[in-house]
Order: C-alpha cells, then sequence, then structure tokens
C-alpha cells in the first residue's frame, strides 16, 4: 500500500470541484483504494468541498483508479505528514506525541523516495526504515514558530503581476521543502463569496525555525508568502511613561502572569491574562 | 486585589474588613510610586501616582460604584439608557425604532455571557478556542472583555429602559477567540463569517504587526462577498496595529470626555496633558495612530456589560463597538442600502466606510490620531428609514425591501477630464458624498 494525492488537472475551480466529488465517490467502489482521511478532517485540510483527496492504495487498485479517471486527475505519491496536520490545532496531545517520537518531524525522510506508511507508528518505527533515520532521538528544536505560507492572490497578485498557485500546488510546493505542516484554513469557494470571480486561497500553518524561515523567504517563488503567525491581544494597555530606571521584582517587560483575584464579594474572580507592562514592567493592568 | 510599586512590587489581596499589608522594599529616600487597586465589576479601579503612603500607617481609598455616581452614571442602571459615548455619537437622537433589525454582526472576542439580563437575545456563537470550533462554550466568557463590547453594539433591556446598545435588533453571532487567539484563528473566524453571510466584523483585537498578507487575502475575500471590518486600532500608543491596518478594515482610534470618570482611576491617567482638549475631549495616550486612523469613537470609561454585572473599560477596544453598532443601524435604516447597495459586494462596504467617514465631525487633534472625526448620527435622522423585520441579503442577492432608492445618478468631471459615473447620495451635513460606481478597492476603508 502506498499513500497518494489526487488533484483534479482542470483550471476552472467549480470543474476541479465536480471531478474531485465524482473520483470521490469511485474511491469507494474500487477495492484496494481508501480515502485517508474523511469527514471533517478532509474539510479541514483539504477544503470544503476538498479540492484534493489523500488515498492509500495497493497496485492493482491505483491501476483501476487511474484506468477509471484517465487524464482527467494526476495521482501523485503523497509523503507522510505528521498526525497534528489533520485538523485545526496542534492540541497538548499531539505536542506530547510530536515529543515522544524519536524521529523529529523536520527529520522526515527525503521526499522525493517512495511513500511508506503514513501512521505516526510507522513514521517512529525504527524498523521501518533504520538506515535512513537517525541513530539517535534528536528532540524537537524548541525554537520553531508557527508561520502561515500563502500563494499571494486577490488584488495584491494582480498588482505586483503574480500568478495564485492552487492551494493543492502550495501544499506540494511546502512539502517538498520538508516545512511541517500543522494546520489548514482552507480557501472559500466562489459559491460562497458570492461574487463573481472572487476567491480566496487560504493558507497552511507551518513550524518551522526562525532562521530557516528567514532563508526561505529569500528563496520560495515571488507568489508565495511565509510570515510569522502571531498572537492577538485583545488590547494592550498605554505606553509606559514612568522613568525606566524603575525596575519591579516580579517579573520581566512582556510577560503574562496568571493571579487569582478576588470580587468585592469575597469570591475568587478570574482574570486568565494579567500583563506586566512597558519596558520596565511598571504598570500591571487587567483585562485591559 | 491591590498592588503597591516603587523599585519593587508588592501585592496582595484585601481581607473581610477591607485590609490589606504591603511590605515593598524601598530604597533609601525612596517612596511609593503607583497604587493600582483592581477591583472587579460595578465599580472604577484605583489608580494613584505617587501615593502619599507612610509606612506602617494606614492608607485608605474607597473604589466608586458604578452605582453611586449620579453625576456620571445617573440612574443606573435601571433608567441608564446612553452612556457617554452613544450620546456623544447622537444614539439618542434617531427613531427608536431604528434598531439594527436585519443586520448580522460577528464579535470575534472573548465570548459573551448571554446570561446577562442585556445580552439575552444572543442565540448564536462559536468557541474558536476549540478544535474546528467544535464543543467549547462561546457563551462562558473568562476575560469580560468580549461581553463587554457585546454590550456597546447590541445591549437590549428587557423593559426598554435600562442600558441600549446601538443595534438592539441586529442578529448577532458571537466567535470566541480568547484566551488565545491567534491569526490562523482570526482566519478561520473570517471565513466562517463569510459562509454565514455576516455583514458587519466587529474585532477589538491586535497585534502588533504592520501586516500579515494570509489574513489580509482572507479578508479582502470576504470583503468582496460584503463582509465590512471596524476594527480597533490598538492601545500600544504607537502605530496603528493589525488588523487595523489592514486596507480593508475601518480603524477606530479612541477618544476620552473627562468628567465621566472618577479621579484617581486608570482612564484619569490616559489624559495626556501635552495634548490638546477640545469641549473636554480628549484624545487618550494610548491611542494607535497613523494614517490608517479612518474614525474615532468613545474609548476611555466606558461602563458596558460584563460577566455578572457591569464594567466601566477603556481602550480601542471599546471604541470599535461604538462604530461597529453605528454601522449596523446605518446598514439597516440608510436608504443607500436598500437601493444602490442593497447587493452583498465590496462596493456595499465601500460605500459603508464612505458614509460613516462622511457623518463624521472633524476634531482637532490631528488626523493620524482621529481619521474623519467623530461619526454622528444625528444629521441623519430624519433620513434613516425604519425597518420592517427583513432578513440579512445572501451573496448576490438583494434585500426585498420595497423602498426605491433616493440616489441619483450623475456623471462627475475627473480630475484629467474623464469622467466617473457614480452616484450622488443625499447627506444632511457636508454636502452629498460621491460613492464610485464599481468602486475597487484600493485605500478601503482609509482615511484617504
Amino acid at each position: 500500500m502506498g499513500n497518494f494525492l489526487v488533484a483534479a488537472k482542470a483550471s476552472d475551480p467549480a470543474e476541479r470541484i465536480r471531478v474531485i466529488q465524482q473520483v470521490r465517490a469511485l474511491i469507494d467502489q474500487i477495492p484496494g483504494v481508501r480515502l485517508r482521511v474523511q469527514g471533517d478532517a478532509l474539510d479541514s485540510a483539504f477544503g470544503n468541498p476538498p479540492q484534493a483527496l489523500p488515498i492509500e492504495a495497493d497496485e492493482a487498485g491505483l491501476t483501476a483508479l487511474q484506468n477509471a479517471v484517465g487524464d482527467l486527475v494526476a495521482i501523485d505519491p503523497d509523503t507522510p505528514l505528521h498526525p497534528s496536520s489533520v485538523g485545526s490545532r496542534r492540541t497538548n496531545r499531539t505536542k506530547q506525541m510530536a515529543q515522544n517520537n524519536t524521529r523529529p518531524v523536520a527529520e522526515k525522510k527525503d521526499p522525493t523516495s517512495t511513500p511508506t506508511a503514513s501512521s505516526p507508528a510507522g513514521a517512529s518505527s525504527p524498523a521501518s526504515g533504520a538506515s535512513s533515520l537517525p541513530q539517535a532521538p534528536i528532540p524537537l528544536k524548541a525554537a520553531k514558530r508557527q508561520y502561515l505560507i500563502s500563494s499571494i492572490g486577490g488584488s495584491t497578485a494582480a498588482a505586483l503581476g503574480l500568478q495564485s498557485l492552487p492551494q493543492v500546488n502550495l501544499r506540494d510546493t511546502i512539502r517538498r521543502l520538508d516545512i511541517d505542516i500543522v494546520g489548514v484554513v482552507p480557501g472559500l469557494l466562489p459559491a460562497t463569496l458570492g461574487a463573481l470571480g472572487s476567491t480566496s486561497g487560504g493558507f497552511f500553518v507551518t513550524e518551522i525555525e526562525p532562521a530557516r524561515a528567514e532563508a526561505l523567504r529569500k528563496n520560495v517563488p515571488p507568489n508565495i508568502a511565509i510570515e510569522e503567525n502571531h498572537r492577538l491581544g485583545y488590547g494592550d494597555p498605554p505606553m509606559s511613561k514612568v522613568d525606566p530606571r524603575t525596575s519591579l521584582s516580579l517579573a520581566a517587560a512582556g510577560v503574562t502572569q496568571t493571579f487569582p483575584i478576588n470580587g468585592p464579594d469575597r469570591r475568587e474572580r478570574w482574570h486568565p491574562d494579567r500583563r506586566c507592562y512597558g519596558p520596565t514592567c511598571e504598570r500591571w493592568i487587567v483585562g485591559r | 486585589m491591590v498592588q503597591l510599586a516603587s523599585d519593587g512590587l508588592s501585592e496582595g489581596k484585601t481581607d473581610a474588613s477591607g485590609l490589606v499589608t504591603l511590605n515593598l522594599v524601598l530604597a533609601p529616600g525612596g517612596r511609593a510610586r503607583l497604587l493600582y487597586v483592581d477591583v472587579p465589576r460595578d465599580h472604577w479601579d484605583i489608580y494613584v501616582q505617587d501615593p502619599d503612603i507612610a509606612p506602617g500607617q494606614t492608607y485608605e481609598v474607597r473604589a466608586k460604584s458604578l452605582f453611586e455616581m449620579p453625576e456620571i452614571l445617573p440612574n443606573f442602571p435601571a433608567e441608564f439608557r446612553f452612556g457617554w459615548g452613544q450620546r456623544l455619537m447622537e444614539l439618542d437622537r434617531i427613531p427608536a425604532d431604528c434598531d439594527g433589525a436585519g443586520v448580522r454582526i460577528a464579535i470575534i472576542d472573548s465570548g459573551a455571557d448571554r446570561t446577562h439580563p442585556l445580552l439575552q437575545h444572543i442565540q448564536q456563537g462559536f468557541d474558536a478556542t476549540q478544535d474546528n470550533m467544535i464543543g467549547g462554550n462561546w457563551a462562558q466568557d473568562l476575560i469580560g472583555h468580549g461581553t463587554h463590547c457585546a454590550g456597546i453594539i447590541t445591549a437590549r433591556p428587557a423593559d426598554g429602559h435600562a442600558m441600549r446598545g446601538f443595534a438592539p435588533a441586529a442578529e448577532i453571532i458571537v466567535f470566541k477567540i480568547f484566551p488565545g487567539g491567534d491569526f490562523t484563528a482570526l482566519a478561520r473566524c473570517i471565513n466562517r463569517c463569510v459562509e454565514l453571510q455576516v455583514d458587519i466584523v466587529s474585532l477589538s483585537l491586535g497585534a502588533s504587526v504592520s501586516a500579515n498578507l494570509a489574513v489580509d487575502q482572507t479578508m479582502e475575500a470576504a470583503v468582496r462577498s460584503g463582509v465590512a471590518f471596524v476594527v480597533a486600532a490598538g492601545n500600544s500608543g504607537s502605530d496603528v496595529q493589525y488588523p487595523a491596518s489592514s486596507r480593508f478594515a475601518m480603524a477606530v482610534a479612541a477618544l476620552g470626555a473627562q468628567g465621566m470618570f472618577p479621579e484617581n482611576t486608570y482612564d484619569e491617567s490616559t489624559i495626556d496633558p501635552t495634548l490638546p482638549m477640545v469641549e473636554a475631549l480628549f484624545s487618550p495616550n494610548f491611542t494607535c495612530r497613523g494614517p490608517q486612523v479612518a474614525v474615532t469613537a468613545p474609548g476611555v470609561s466606558i461602563v458596558s456589560s460584563w460577566p455578572n454585572g457591569y464594567n466601566p473599560d477603556s481602550g480601542t477596544s471599546m471604541a470599535a463597538p461604538h462604530v461597529t453598532g453605528l454601522a449596523a443601524l446605518l446598514l439597516a435604516h440608510h436608504p443607500i442600502f436598500r437601493g444602490q447597495f442593497r447587493e452583498r459586494n465590496a462596493a456595499r462596504v465601500n460605500a459603508l466606510y464612505q458614509l460613516i467617514r462622511s457623518i463624521s465631525v472633524p476634531i482637532a487633534f490631528g488626523a493620524d490620531r482621529v481619521g474623519a472625526g467623530i461619526p454622528r448620527l444625528g444629521t441623519l435622522a430624519a433620513t434613516l428609514m425604519p425597518t420592517q423585520k427583513q432578513p440579512a441579503a445572501g451573496p448576490g442577492q438583494t434585500l426585498p425591501f420595497g423602498t426605491s432608492s433616493p440616489i441619483s445618478p450623475v456623471v462627475l468631471s475627473g480630475g484629467q477630464g474623464g469622467v466617473q459615473p457614480g452616484f450622488l447620495v443625499p447627506q444632511a451635513i457636508g454636502g452629498p458624498i460621491f460613492v464610485p460606481q464599481g468602486v475597487g478597492l484600493g485605500g478601503f476603508g482609509q482615511n484617504t
């Protein structure tokens, strides 16, 4: 059995969706072929409705599928993804899984090699390819940060004279670069957007070491953007106007701390975020 | 919670008698520089710079209750109808049945406590802190911020007497993104807003970055499908934060009014003595500024709903919901959105942004701090049309309003001798505004 990605070749988005829907129905009827991801997870990772299909197929099943769909689709080998790549956010549990994995995400095998099983157990098992694996466990690099990778589209692409990259192609590009995809924000379909000619490409959430992300930025095609994901604040308090020589001992500037707070009724009230602001942490404001 | 700061910081909780003993380490000759007392809900906090505190002596402070400040909040809460911000924006001068019916607003924030007496009409929400927005509890607001913003936009008193939000009849969809929100979660919420055919998204949030293309493209697609974004400019006192700085958003700065808060509060500390004050209004020190600021709105000591009560709060976070609510009223009741701009598309969004700017009264704090000024509804009182209760239009659809539009097609001469087709929209102040036909996306929402 091998993993493959099925993508429609049509240039028209509506036609691509129609073809993929037909292939999806066909897969259920061909022995030796099955979808690797189902339901909401499929929509989350590949668009709603999906614009590509991740399948698992044996040789006979793959041949049967290729004969059935002819030239309408491209069926390419698919390299395994991290377990958390299907779904919107890396949970604590999946973080732990990643940390326990003796082969870190960044150490995936050569993407050009023949694909093998994509299960987490298979990926971490020394028996599944010991010669190409590191001899000792390598911890995940703590310095990794989340980056959003998108194809430049919309009015920005028009202004720059760039051709937008379909999401499937972007995903392939990211995988070829051996970047860990930890989430997908699918694009919206023209039918949803309502306006003629509208598109929304969506983007991939990835984890990359900052230095590598910086290098990638300089080397990816101009129609691909790599930007750091940022936490949003719900309102920072004003900048400090206190003498910067003042220093407080409790925390460094910008540190978020959590305290239980009692209300006038003596009952404990919870403020999840209490921030220390200013270069010297001289102001403590709650919930602003 | 009481905090006392000097070269060190000491903090503690008051006991049953209201006393707390704080041990503050002082350098020789040093003294306490700041006392901050956080009094949860129904009170203003206490914020005293250079308090006259002597070691070993009791220093007494008393938090002011919202219920005992009639000069600021008369007859609060039972008979208190409009906050100072709503009065400044002249919500009290439009017909009571202009209530935002038919408009769908998304509030992407910390959730909204719909057990609050003023928010019980909110029926729909998503907890975006959960994977795929499945499960969780959007109505559990651990922070209070979203509940506060919701009250400004849509507070609906059951008896018709207590505090009213701008658009109490608008349909509200709550997206809980805090604690822990990031750009990815925001983009997911925006996509869901498009699917739900939301008309206006209220964003009292931001990050200190200049732009993010992935989010911007998500916003652009949403705008093209008729979703408007009203976004808080930010409170760092520096450049406008993102996504307020996006050209697809309407960035809102904050405004304060002297006399609308007690002395020795955090709110008082937001007055910058180096800046001018105009008729008791001031531009607070925290408000972000820049060419992206479209308008300004009340954002200091805004009293609104809070989990289990009420709270005064300050920030551009409070200013943005004022404009969101006003935008909902315009979308629901202004004739242009029943005529030429009733279809959900980018032109409608741009017309909304332009109309808000056109009804704004300039104020002399500089355009980078206030944009076009303070949007005011009073001059539109005769123009706004109370609605038959109708649902919002879907993508590419039109609302089934039976009224004809008072918009007159015109052709204006362009600056280079060309002509630009468009429409003249009657305005009560400042003459008619010109909304270009087939308007593009350049300069969207910004103070151009």
